[in-house]
């Protein structure tokens, strides 16, 4: 688990300053969306020898931050398709290079993004690691949630 | 010079093609394999493509396989820009026609080199 841990703070942080420039910093408090901002939950699915989800949860104005460094637009004027893209591709980036952790061969869906305020569910999957961070003042968080198969086994 | 850039992300289409622009591409974008198949047959030949692997519609993978079937790209260079990090992967792809790989997340330089690598123009 904390093994796991450190492979997604160092993948993570590599990511965050080679895309967007920004430094990150390991987190103990768990980011928690709230109701005074929305948040957003950017995920990847993982098929093949290991099965679950790489999800990246942070609130919108970080996400707007992300999309606005990608787009090299201000804050602003960044568009939701936008930051849905930006969001997107960073769990992209971050799914596969985690995958890289499980036994080959792993496949890696297409990204999507949701709007939610509240922990974002995978049905049939257990938490197995949840890593987070905090971008200037923002937080975030990286999970991985392992599919359950039917007999408990995983 | 002329170069595609194939990926499903609108964000990282943006980025790689400011990179190649700033070196003096002439740059058209795509976003997945099938849209790239249609720019291609649409356009003069172009001498670089970067391709992620990921997409909807036409996978990076098979748009190689695509592009490799015709003679008229075979001066085309390919480079697989993706997250998709295993080796058997990676020989996958060059053994499919790709010039070159780089796994996401990328850094200018890093692309720079694999043009250079590929014998292409890396100043403006």
């Amino acid at each position: 688990m904390e093994h796991l841990e450190n492979d997604i703070s160092q993948y993570t942080e590599a990511i965050w300053k080679s895309v967007l420039g920004l430094d990150v910093v390991k987190s103990d408090k768990v980011y928690q969306p709230d109701n005074l901002e929305n948040a957003l939950a950017g995920c990847v699915h993982i098929t093949g020898e290991w099965q679950g989800t790489v999800t990246l949860h942070c609130p919108s104005s970080l996400a707007k931050k992300v999309a606005s460094i990608m787009f090299d637009v201000p804050e602003d004027d960044t568009q939701m398709q936008d930051i849905q893209d930006a969001l997107g591709e960073l769990a992209n980036m971050t799914g596969g290079n985690l995958k890289a952790l499980f036994p080959e061969p792993c496949y890696l869906s297409l990204p999507t993004v949701a709007v939610t305020n509240f922990d974002l569910r995978v049905p049939g999957s257990e938490l197995v690691c949840l890593a987070s961070f905090k971008c200037g003042n923002k937080p975030f968080s990286i999970s991985i949630l392992k599919k359950v198969s039917k007999n408990g086994s995983g | 010079m002329r170069a595609l850039v194939v990926d499903d992300s609108k964000a990282i289409r943006r980025i790689l093609s400011q990179m190649l622009s700033s070196i003096g591409f002439e740059v058209s974008e795509a976003a997945h394999g099938k849209e790239a198949v249609e720019v291609l047959a649409a356009s003069d030949p172009f001498d670089l493509g970067l391709i992620d692997w990921n997409m909807p519609e036409m996978n990076g993978f098979e748009l190689v396989c695509e592009i490799r079937k015709n003679s008229k790209y075979d001066n085309m260079r390919l480079m697989m820009v993706t997250t998709e990090t295993e080796m058997s992967q990676v020989v996958k792809a060059l053994e499919a026609g790709a010039n070159e790989y780089v796994m996401k997340p990328f850094t200018k330089e890093m692309i720079y080199e694999k043009l250079s690598l590929m014998g292409l123009p890396v100043s403006p």
